[in-house]
């Protein structure tokens, strides 16, 4: 059974959501989406723990329907985290735990590249 | 002249050998032959023809080989007869001889001649006698009385032996030259005439090449005029070329900088373009790098999970399987018939373990089948992340911005650095110049090219107009001198030969009348009744009254003395001094004029020899005695039968 976004949004915390635009201009991406969801893809690749114990105030930034339109995203958590029921919040614990490693790398390493950051 | 000996051998009346010498000496010059008519006189004066010009004459008649060979020797067979003259003439001595055979007969006989003791050609013995003694002047110094006759006709100047005379007299006067020249320029004048009217003909041609030589001298000064231009504009272009190429090579490495620098903002330009490139590319698979970063994780997971659906269906086939088995069991259980043979099963006491074996059997498979997790989403996943770029190809990408950003950033700090260099150079003044080359260098080849078209046109022209100037000269004179012209000259050259023949003529005549009148009152018996002689235009002579008239009539002496008169007076002007030979000469003349004449001729001619018969003058005359001592030799000449007459020595 495919399990959905729990929630119709998708919200940052202040401090990620700054980090996550000082990682945009670092690395140069377009979108904040999409520095987002490479944050995530980082955090998966890595393996970093979530930190599903915090209890961090989110502000809603995005739609889910246009953050995730072709619903890839969540088919790879689907596949990714069967057991879960709400992978809704396995993608933001992992967005922020990719936000935080890649934002302390591009900024005290000063990395400008993915693929810096990816080889470090 | 001065003439030794005459040797005769069968010569008309003399048969055999006769030789006759002759005094030199100008005290005694004078030779005197007596013979009666027919004895031989006339023949001997017709020897000195003979040996001198190839003919003889009797009576006005030419004689032939066979009047001049002797009848007697003839009637012994002989056939060949000669005669011989031997002459002096300054300091040369001559020995003319001319034989006569029958092999001459219609000839002159065969002329040999030897100067000095060595034989000379035919030809120069003509040439010599021609000099010596001039065939026209034969009349007058072989003078035979009996044709005394026709010079008294020189007074009826229509008559055939005036003319003949008149002609003759020209002769010795050099007339003959100046007819001839006169004929020559008739002739030249009429080719002249002829050659005119060709020449009026060809003029038309002429004229007309003559304007296409000018046309061409027009096209050939234009184009020599073009050429200079031209000429003058590569020597400009070639020095420009050289000041541009000086110009260009001093500010080379300049250049060579500017060159560079120029590159440099090619390249750093092509750099821009493709970082801009390379980087809209970058953006656009970076929005999908999430899924390149996790594409080989999700493709390990996809191979996963295909395994187990390959299990999950080996499974379930093996399951299905069984189900059928157990119902086919079942079904024998009840029926005690195998299901698969038909045929009856004698004991059906196992068939209820085997079917709970199998039973528990499909239990263990369904155990395991649910086991195995859904994964259609996961093998769908992986599909839609084979779209996104491999990561290795997302950091390719990545590292090619990077190293062309490297070479941009380097291409601006070389920009930088010979900007420093060049400072304020302007490369494009430099290039100016080089196009300029280029453009004076195009010019300059063209200009080669036209200047080497005209140098051809021009060596064209000229060949062509020498062509021309050839075919016009061909057409016109080679000297240059029109036809026209030539005629024109020529008429007033013959106009010229016209009037000196007439001045000449007159000339002839003073100086023949000075002479022959000098002669005459020498001669004639009344001298104190003449004041002289005066010439006519027919060469006559008419006696001149002391009162200045004319004597109108004649007598036959003073006829015979005006006539040897003027045979003397044009002796002496017509040649130079030589013998008078004269044949019989007193036939009308009284003693006093035979007197006369004896005392004058021996003055007048450089030898006198005459001819008479008794009736003319005896040799004890006292006609002779004023003359005696003159008188060098005195023949005689007789004859013994009609055909062999000899000449015996008197004195």
């Amino acid at each position: 059974m495919t399990r959905q976004w729990k929630s119709k949004t998708l919200g940052v915390s202040k401090p990620h959501e700054q980090q996550l635009l000082e990682i945009k201009e670092h690395l140069q991406f377009g979108q904040e989406d999409d520095t987002y969801k490479f944050c995530v893809s980082y955090a998966l690749a890595n393996k970093l723990t979530r930190n599903t114990e915090r209890n961090i105030k989110r502000e809603t930034k995005w739609a889910m329907g246009n953050f995730d339109a072709d619903g890839d995203l969540l088919v790879l958590l689907n596949a990714m985290f069967p057991e879960e029921e709400d992978v809704q919040s396995v993608l933001m614990t992992l967005a922020e735990a990719g936000i935080e490693a890649i934002h302390k790398k591009v900024t005290e390493e000063y990395l400008y590249t993915i693929g810096e950051v990816l080889k470090n | 002249m001065i003439v030794k000996s005459l040797h005769l051998h069968h010569f008309m009346p003399y048969y055999g050998d006769v030789t006759i010498e002759f005094p030199e000496a100008e005290g005694t010059n004078t030779t005197i032959f007596y013979g009666e008519n027919t004895k031989g006189k006339t023949s001997i004066l017709n020897a000195f023809r003979w040996v001198l010009y190839g003919e003889a004459e009797s009576k006005g008649r030419a004689l032939d080989y066979e009047d001049l060979l002797n009848k007697k020797a003839l009637s012994e067979g002989e056939s060949e007869l000669h005669v011989e003259l031997s002459f002096s003439d300054r300091d040369d001595h001559y020995v003319l001889r001319r034989l006569m055979s029958e092999k001459h007969q219609g000839g002159k006989g065969n002329l040999l001649m030897q100067k000095n003791g060595q034989p000379i050609t035919h030809d120069e013995a003509e040439q010599t006698i021609e000099r010596i003694a001039p065939k026209g002047t034969r009349r007058f110094f072989l003078f035979d009385g009996e044709l005394l006759r026709e010079y008294e006709e020189l007074m009826e100047p229509t008559s055939n032996t005036a003319k003949k005379i008149k002609k003759a007299i020209e002769d010795v006067m050099g007339f003959p030259t100046l007819m001839k020249t006169l004929e020559v320029l008739g002739a030249v004048e009429k080719r002249f005439r002829k050659e005119s009217q060709l020449e009026r003909t060809s003029n038309v041609a002429v004229s007309d090449l003559k304007r296409d030589r000018d046309d061409l001298d027009a096209s050939l000064e234009e184009k020599e005029g073009e050429l200079e231009r031209l000429s003058v504009d590569e020597k400009e272009t070639r020095a420009r070329l050289t000041e541009l190429a000086d110009a260009i090579d001093g500010s080379k490495d300049m250049k060579d900088a500017y060159d560079r620098l120029q590159a440099l903002k090619r390249d750093r330009d092509f750099y821009k373009n493709k970082i801009d490139e390379q980087e809209n590319h970058l953006r656009e698979i970076k929005r999908e790098v999430w899924k390149s970063v996790l594409r080989q994780d999700v493709a390990m997971r996809a191979k996963k999970a295909l395994a187990g659906q390959e299990t999950r269906r080996k499974l379930e086939v093996s399951r299905q399987k069984l189900t059928l088995e157990i119902s086919s069991l079942q079904k024998s259980k009840q029926t005690e018939v195998c299901a698969t043979c038909n045929q009856t099963i004698r004991d059906v006491s196992n068939l209820g373990a085997r079917i709970d074996e199998k039973l528990a059997k499909v239990e263990q498979i369904s155990g395991e089948i649910d086991l195995i997790p859904e994964t259609d989403s996961l093998i769908d996943l992986n599909m839609r992340f084979a779209n996104a770029s491999r990561l290795q190809d997302f950091l390719s990408a990545e590292a090619d911005v990077d190293h062309t950003l490297t070479m941009h950033n380097d291409c601006i700090d070389k920009i930088k650095r010979l900007q420093d260099e060049i400072g304020d150079f302007s490369g494009a003044d430099v290039d100016a110049q080089i196009i300029k080359r280029v453009k004076l260098q195009a010019s300059l080849e063209k200009l080669v090219e036209s200047i080497t078209q005209l140098e051809t046109d021009i060596s064209e022209i000229k060949s062509e107009k020498l062509r021309l100037s050839k075919k016009i000269d061909e057409l016109s004179r080679s000297d240059g001198v029109s036809k026209e012209s030539a005629l024109l000259q020529t008429q007033e050259i013959l106009d010229i030969f016209e009037r000196a023949k007439d001045i000449l003529r007159e000339d002839i005549k003073v100086r023949v009348e000075e002479a022959a009148q000098h002669a005459f009152l020498e001669m004639t018996s009344r001298p104190d009744d003449y004041s002289g002689l005066k010439i006519t235009d027919s060469y006559g002579l008419e006696m001149i009254a002391k009162d200045g008239t004319v004597v109108p009539q004649r007598s036959a002496g003073a006829e015979q003395v005006v006539a040897l008169a003027l045979i003397d007076g044009l002796n002496r002007v017509g040649r130079s001094p030589g013998p008078v030979i004269m044949d019989t000469p007193f036939g009308r003349l009284d003693q006093t004029h035979r007197a006369n004449i004896l005392a004058y001729m021996p003055k007048s001619a450089r030898q006198f020899m005459v001819f008479v018969h008794s009736g003319e003058l005896q040799r004890d005359s006292t006609v002779l005695d004023p003359i005696k001592p003159l008188i060098g030799k005195e023949y005689s000449i007789n004859s013994n039968g009609p055909y062999v007459s000899y000449v015996e020595a008197a004195k």
